[in-house]
């Protein structure tokens, strides 16, 4: 009586572990993601945030000396 | 270590003493649905994809809303910019103190 009839197999266990590392697997991949994103346009946005910093006080400093 | 308990010769059922499951069987051998567990190995294999594409920019992040590729590229681009304009900020202001300006 209530007997419960099964061929599936018990994965309770896994599937905790597997939640438990899906979690990590996600902080690490963000991490490292974050780190090759940096590295492959690092030049690049180096480049771009110079050339912003010499528009924005470029511009005023030409305007002094002609202005002089 | 389970133990099963075997009903009847003749009917393929096995009984499990520790949790009361009873079980498709066949003599000694037992017919078990791998189904979930092949859903497991599949959420495995999509961590070790995501371990893969970590070190692809383009990717988008692991358990991401959609439309999020490249978000690493650009979140690049955005960290060596900051630092890349107080640098240039930095020169501007020798060249102005070299030059001469008044402040």
């Amino acid at each position: 009586m209530g007997v419960e009839v099964s061929n599936k197999p018990n994965v309770s266990s896994i599937q905790s572990y597997v939640e438990d590392l899906e979690y990590k697997v996600g902080l690490i991949t963000r991490n490292r993601g974050l780190e090759s994103g940096t590295e492959s346009a690092g030049t690049k946005g180096l480049i771009i945030g110079v050339v912003s910093a010499i528009v924005l006080m470029g511009i005023p400093l030409a305007l002094y000396f002609l202005m002089k | 270590m389970a133990t099963y308990v075997f009903i009847d010769q003749n009917i393929p059922l096995v009984y499990t003493v520790e949790t009361g499951v009873i079980t498709k069987g066949f003599g000694d051998l037992l017919f078990v649905d791998v189904s979930p567990i092949e859903e497991q190995i599949k959420k495995l294999e999509t961590l070790v994809d995501a371990y893969e594409h970590s070190l692809d920019p383009r990717y988008p992040p692991l358990n991401s809303f959609p439309n999020r590729d490249g978000v690493y590229a650009i979140s690049g681009y955005f960290k060596s910019a900051f630092f890349g304009f107080w640098i240039g900020l930095g020169i501007m202001a020798l060249l102005a103190i070299i030059l001469g300006v008044k402040f």
